[in-house]
């Protein structure tokens, strides 16, 4: 059902502690349950949910082996994940520079590509950052009372160049993961890939009952890893003012 | 400031009911006020508040001035806010479809422009609506385990043809408006854009400090609106199923 290729669902896998991962994916799966006739509407049916539990059972098993093999993922990799939030801190940020201004001007939304989620993927937020810099460059004289100036188009174009080095890392660390971890990082990103899906519809079918929708989220998932992404967004914001 | 025409403000202006407006932007000021010295950074000084203050109160007068019964909109204006609300609501729908199914698809997020906002202006919601529709044509057998049918994509039509009658109405409504109405409109047009502004811009300078953030909204416009669209909503998702 996964539109991700292997090597996407190893890098999703890498970028996900596992812990909160299978506790937001068993949430989901609850709140899920309670509302099985409204989902099938939407294509959620019971395999589909069956294949998440099946999934949250393998990545719990193989964490278990894994504990027990002592294998830990490369120190590098943290690195790359702590690129990866600075730069998503700045895209939101500049996202939302080009809403203010240009709130009333849909041809700029879209050469933006506002619409696009970036999800965890590098290679996502690279092609959508070069995209966004390029939007804030051509358009600096008029963004600069919101704060895009100089010195923060400069810092976009860094955070690139960092995000591009940090995914030739990331590829060098994933292809030398031993089998039982590349095999458990494959599990955890369709595990991601699948819940998120699940989130996504449950949103869907719930449009106009915002309580209804509410309970599918990614609340838990986001409160382990918000804490140290807030402590470096407030320090590229400093830098760059 | 604002990038609207006239006529565009005047539309704005008709679509929002006084009270609510009034309150909402009253509120947005003194959420603005207490968070002065920040929002300084992005360029909203005294005199943009002052702006909408004067607005506020030159508004309220007017208001006041009016005869009763101008102060109640035309019956095409009721019928064209009806209409927009319902293909807002398919509008919306139709996004969170293309979402689940092509959100690691950045391209087609692209191509669906799901990061244009249409804001109030009729015109800006047929564009967006138009382009949807026919996407969701071209990719259907991919999108029908979500609920995209024959049946939905038709009502989408019937929902673009309604929206460009209701569109001409309306033009005609706002053009034989007494100068002191269309006035009083035209000024309720820039007090919602400047507000919304203000809302966009709260909302950038606590990017990462949510409860901050949060005070920046339009709950207090919206409140009032919702009661209404959401019978209308359930209606139009009973007829396509």
């Amino acid at each position: 059902m996964s539109q991700l290729s292997r090597e996407e669902c190893i890098e999703l896998g890498l970028s996900v502690p596992t812990g909160p991962l299978i506790g937001w994916a068993t949430e989901q799966l609850a709140v899920a349950k309670g509302r099985e006739a409204r989902l099938e509407r939407r294509g959620v049916t019971a395999p589909f949910l069956n294949e998440i539990k099946m999934l949250i059972g393998m990545v719990a098993e193989l964490r278990s082996t894994l504990v027990k093999e002592k294998a830990t993922l490369p120190v590098e990799l943290a690195k790359v994940q702590r690129i990866r939030e600075e730069a998503y801190a700045y895209w939101q940020e500049a996202k939302q520079i080009v809403k203010v201004e240009f709130g009333t001007s849909p041809e700029v939304q879209f050469r933006s590509r506002l619409g696009v989620r970036t999800g965890r993927l590098l290679a996502n937020l690279i092609r959508e950052m070069e995209c966004l810099v390029a939007v804030l460059r051509e358009h600096s004289t008029q963004l600069s009372w919101l704060g895009a100036d100089e010195a923060f188009v400069n810092a976009g174009g860094e955070l690139i160049g960092k995000l591009k080095e940090a995914q030739a890392k990331q590829d060098e660390a994933s292809k030398s993961l031993s089998p039982a971890l590349a095999e458990q990082c494959v599990e955890k990103g369709k595990l991601y890939d699948l819940t998120r899906k699940l989130v996504r519809i449950g949103q869907l079918e719930y449009l106009h009952e915002p309580e209804q929708a509410a309970a599918f989220n990614y609340t838990l998932l986001r409160k382990e890893l918000r804490a140290g992404s807030e402590v470096r967004a407030k320090t590229i914001k400093a830098v760059v003012r | 400031m604002s990038t609207l025409s006239r006529e565009e403000c005047i539309e704005l202006g008709v679509s929002i009911p006084n009270a609510p407006l009034i309150d909402w932007a009253e509120g947005q000021l003194a959420a603005a006020r207490a968070r002065e010295a920040r929002l300084e950074h992005r360029g909203i000084h005294a005199p943009y508040l002052k702006e909408i203050q004067t607005l506020v109160k030159t508004i309220t007068a007017a208001q006041a001035g009016l005869a009763r019964t101008s102060a109640v909109p035309p019956a095409e204006v009721v019928d064209a806010q009806r209409i927009r609300e319902e293909a807002f609501a398919y509008w919306q729908e139709a996004k969170q479809i293309v979402k689940v199914e092509f959100g690691s698809n950045p391209d087609m997020l692209v191509k669906f422009r799901l990061g244009v906002r249409t804001g109030r202006l009729i015109a800006n919601l047929t564009r967006e609506l138009d382009c949807i529709v026919s996407l969701l044509g071209a990719h259907s057998e991919q999108l029908g385990w979500l609920g995209v049918t024959d049946t939905f994509r038709k009502v989408g039509e019937v929902l673009i043809g309604r929206l460009k009658e209701a569109q001409s109405k309306l033009d005609s409504a706002c053009k034989a408006l007494p100068p002191a109405v269309a006035e009083l409109c035209f000024l309720k047009g820039r007090l919602y854009d400047l507000t919304r502004k203000l809302v966009r811009v709260g909302q950038l300078e606590f990017l990462r400090e949510p409860e901050q953030a949060a005070a920046f909204n339009y709950s207090v416009l919206r409140r009032e609106l919702r009661a209404g669209s959401e019978v209308r909503l359930k209606s139009v998702k009973s007829a396509v199923r």
